[in-house]
């Protein structure tokens, strides 16, 4: 394999919700450009892990590294700042603000970015969107909210983004759009990925790499394709 | 007639007051979730403030100076004492704190200030305190311009709040602090700037207050923080516009209960009627059905 | 026995144990509960006013409070059962300044100028005892009776309790009501000790020192209010006269330092399970001791 820049290093985390361990020696990479899917049921410590990455949650041991630079210990604003947008877990609408004022809030911390012009990119990514700019995002249908969710993301123009349950209460046929509305954006602005999913069937369609997450460990990693074969992955996440 | 428009601005005016003071309050809300029960006592301090410093100096403009300082820096030193509890998300908590602070500050006043007595204010400090008349009505311009001073700093800070990216952060903070903070709106800073606004504005109620007033003394703190934590919930929590207009309308009612009606049963039938509104709709008055 | 000062020292420190527990009640069942001075002031009133006028011995007097204080109380508390947190504890404050302007017009209880004349009862002390004892044994088993366990799910999460099949409006009803049985109850011993009543005294500054009183304790657990009582009572009547001036800041600053420092107030969960645990252990080693 090519050995492209580092996005995203992490060696051996350990997280604890007070004498729980909820993740134990994990260790992760993600390369530039790479949709890297990380696999678990719940309460395996995915969202554990993202909430550790954009440090709202603390490390007990181990170090996390974005783009070369020691983030363990940061405040999550100033990891945001640096480039790491989240898509939450359940969507995380700011229901009674409009869509505008939510989609402003994407650039809170990225004062240098051109608002406006990322702002055209995404209307014609979700034309809904722009149709319902100035309704409250509560309103909003879930797929509707999921793509608020990602564009709000986006629209700082993040060098990683973290999705936190992607499909969860979205229909199928939502989740086909929405991710391959990712692929083309991924293809066009070159973002990179970390997709933390209980779907793994979809998420290993359309990712390059990935983690399996159990019991706060990591199970099993590699190419997607090679974990879609994995008899372990087959029977216990794809009902196979 | 004449008397009635006369009470109608006066009531407009006390409103006005009102409506600041909750908005205070509700900014506070916003950024830190809690009910700031002692906001009215840090305004009646800044008013106190005003008072020694005009003895000292006998210049109103550094007077009025000091006041700002002092709520601004009254204001974000409570900060901290809140920050565990809202950390805990303790809401019912930081009310009981909110009252510890509002004793402190009214023992100060107490004891510290003229001998606890009643503080007048000098015609100077006063200082659009002449009075006016429009045909064969008369009043105080005081009463003119604190009311248009409301209605400037209310306008001001509702465009904050709506229109610029710090506002916009409170109020995500409010509505979901975890997504708040996901988006990088950093929970300490953004909620320090929230103190230090509702620190200016305390001392902007301040100013209005010894210009329509005149003066100050410890009960004041109670007896407007009761109201306004009322009118607050009146409206419903959080609702910025609601409680400003709720606010003016106190105002009105209460002159006009004070110039028309028996004062003997005032007091109980208007707790009365704002118990029952707000046990019938706890979310307040002009609460809209939650979105979503 | 005691001298008048200690005896007149003890049985306020009653009072205060009473109304504590009036507030803890409504705790367990997680609403902040201000209407625990409202029902105090009718519990003396009504003692008094029964003293007074009729010369009924002390205990006719307090059942009477009691029956009187539990209808008072029982009509707000179905308004209030529909409401939570901050709500509550507004709007039960409301009730304070509402019977404050019901009583100062109503002259048979002496309006604003109070009311004087309450008969002196000489083992008023004994009969405090009494109440407390009885008033704690019948909480302590409440608290370990499937209703107490039917609070503790409210104030846990009122939806999971009301999906666990407790009729958590009700329960509530009960709590509130409850509630103003022990304040009546305050109220009625109140009254007989002082002797004179002014509306004037059943005051936020009251609620305050309840709060303090409370939230020092621990307001998880009914030993808090046994141990925070008569030391913060004792501060402002045993300290030199210096001290006891700035006994308000020290409520305060006391407070606040537990609300930020040991949320849970002085006696915790855990130190009465401790306790408990250590108890039983010792029992049942001493009952397995017996048996070899």
């Amino acid at each position: 394999m090519e050995q492209t820049e580092m996005m995203l290093k992490i060696s051996d985390l350990s997280v604890y919700y007070g004498p729980i361990c909820a993740l134990k020696k994990v260790d992760l990479e993600v390369r530039k450009g790479e949709i890297v899917a990380l696999l678990g049921s719940n309460g395996a410590g995915k969202s554990t892990l993202v909430n550790t990455i954009i440090g709202l949650l603390h490390a007990k041991r181990g170090k996390i590294e974005f783009m070369g630079r020691d983030i363990t210990r940061q405040k999550t604003e100033t990891t945001i700042q640096s480039g790491i947008s989240v898509v939450p877990e359940g969507r995380g609408m700011l229901a009674n603000m409009t869509v505008m004022e939510n989609l402003q809030l994407g650039v809170y911390r990225h004062k240098g970015v051109d608002f406006n012009k990322n702002l055209e990119m995404i209307f014609e990514y979700f034309p809904i969107l722009k149709e319902r700019q100035w309704q409250a995002a509560g309103t909003l249908s879930g797929g509707e909210q999921q793509m608020l969710a990602i564009s709000r993301a986006i629209v700082g123009e993040p060098k990683l983004l973290l999705m936190d349950e992607l499909s969860l209460a979205l229909s199928p046929a939502y989740v086909d759009i929405i991710f391959k509305a990712l692929i083309k954006l991924r293809n066009e602005k070159g973002f990179t990925i970390l997709l933390a999913e209980q779907n793994a069937k979809k998420a290993l369609q359309y990712s390059d790499r990935g983690y399996v997450l159990d019991l706060g460990e990591t199970v099993l990693e590699g190419d997607a394709r090679e974990l879609m074969g994995n008899p372990y992955v087959q029977t216990a996440y794809l009902g196979a | 007639m004449e008397s009635f428009i006369a009470q109608l601005i006066n009531g407009l005016s006390t409103g006005g007051i009102y409506a600041l003071i909750v908005l205070g309050m509700n900014l506070l809300m916003l950024v830190r979730n809690i009910v700031h029960h002692s906001f009215s006592h840090i305004c009646v301090l800044n008013m106190c403030i005003g008072w020694l410093a005009f003895g000292y100096t006998q210049n109103v403009l550094l007077a009025f100076l000091a006041m700002f300082a002092c709520g601004v820096l009254v204001t974000v030193a409570t900060e901290p004492l809140f920050r565990p509890l809202s950390k805990r998300g303790a809401d019912l908590e930081t009310i009981v704190l909110a009252m510890g602070v509002g004793i402190i500050i009214t023992e100060i006043i107490a004891q510290l200030f003229n001998n606890g007595q009643m503080m007048t204010f000098s015609d100077e400090m006063r200082v659009l305190n002449v009075g006016f008349s429009f045909g064969t009505v008369t009043f105080s311009l005081a009463n003119i311009v604190a009311l248009v001073a409301c209605i400037v700093v209310a306008v001001f800070l509702v465009w904050y709040l709506f229109k610029t990216a710090n506002g916009r952060a409170m109020r995500a903070m409010a509505q979901n602090l975890r997504v708040a903070k996901m988006l990088g709106v950093p929970f300490g800073k953004t909620g320090v700037l929230g103190f230090g606004i509702a620190g200016l504005l305390s001392a902007c109620i301040g100013i209005i207050c010894i210009m329509c007033l005149g003066y100050a003394n410890a009960e004041m703190g109670d007896t407007f923080a009761t109201k306004a934590v009322i009118l607050m919930l009146f409206a419903g929590q959080g609702d910025i516009k609601g409680g400003i207009l709720s606010s003016i309308l106190m105002g009105v009612v209460e002159a006009m209960a004070l110039a028309y009606l028996p004062g003997r049963w005032t007091e109980a039938i208007f707790y009365g009627f704002i118990m029952i509104v707000i046990i019938i709709k706890p979310n307040g008055l002009f609460a809209k059905k939650a979105a979503n | 026995m005691f001298s008048t000062g200690t005896t007149y020292f003890l049985i306020l420190v009653i009072v205060y144990i009473l109304l504590v527990w009036g507030a803890l009640i409504p705790f367990r069942a997680g609403l902040l509960y201000n209407g625990t001075v409202y029902c105090m002031a009718i519990g003396g009133y009504v003692a008094g006013f029964l003293s007074k006028n009729f010369d009924l011995p002390f205990i006719v007097c307090v059942l009477a409070a009691i029956l009187v204080g539990l209808i008072l109380g029982f009509i707000p508390a179905l308004g209030f059962a529909r409401t939570n947190g901050i709500v509550t504890a507004i709007s039960s404050m409301a009730l304070i300044f509402i019977l404050e302007s019901v009583i100062r017009n109503l002259d048979f209880l002496g309006g604003s100028t109070g009311m004087t004349g309450i008969h002196k009862e000489n083992h008023l002390l004994l009969w405090a005892v009494i109440l407390l004892i009885i008033f704690g044994v019948f909480l302590y088993r409440l608290n370990n009776s499937r209703i107490g366990r039917a609070w503790e799910a409210i104030q846990t999460d009122p939806q999971m309790a009301q999906s666990l099949g407790v009729n958590t409006f009700w329960m509530t009803v009960a709590a509130l009501t409850l509630s103003s049985v022990f304040s009546a109850t305050a109220g009625a011993v109140y009254a007989f000790n002082m002797r004179v009543l002014y509306p004037g005294t059943f005051s936020f500054t009251f609620l305050l020192n309840i709060m303090t009183m409370l939230f020092v304790g621990g307001r998880y657990t009914q030993w808090g209010a046994i141990i925070s009582c008569p030391l913060l009572w004792s501060i402002s009547v045993f300290m030199p006269t210096s001290i006891q001036k700035l006994s308000n800041y020290i409520y305060a600053v006391i407070l606040i330092l537990i609300l930020m420092l040991r949320p849970e107030g002085i006696v915790t969960r855990r130190m009465t399970n401790k306790v408990k645990n250590f108890f039983t252990a010792k029992l049942s080693r001493r009952r397995q001791g017996a048996k070899a």
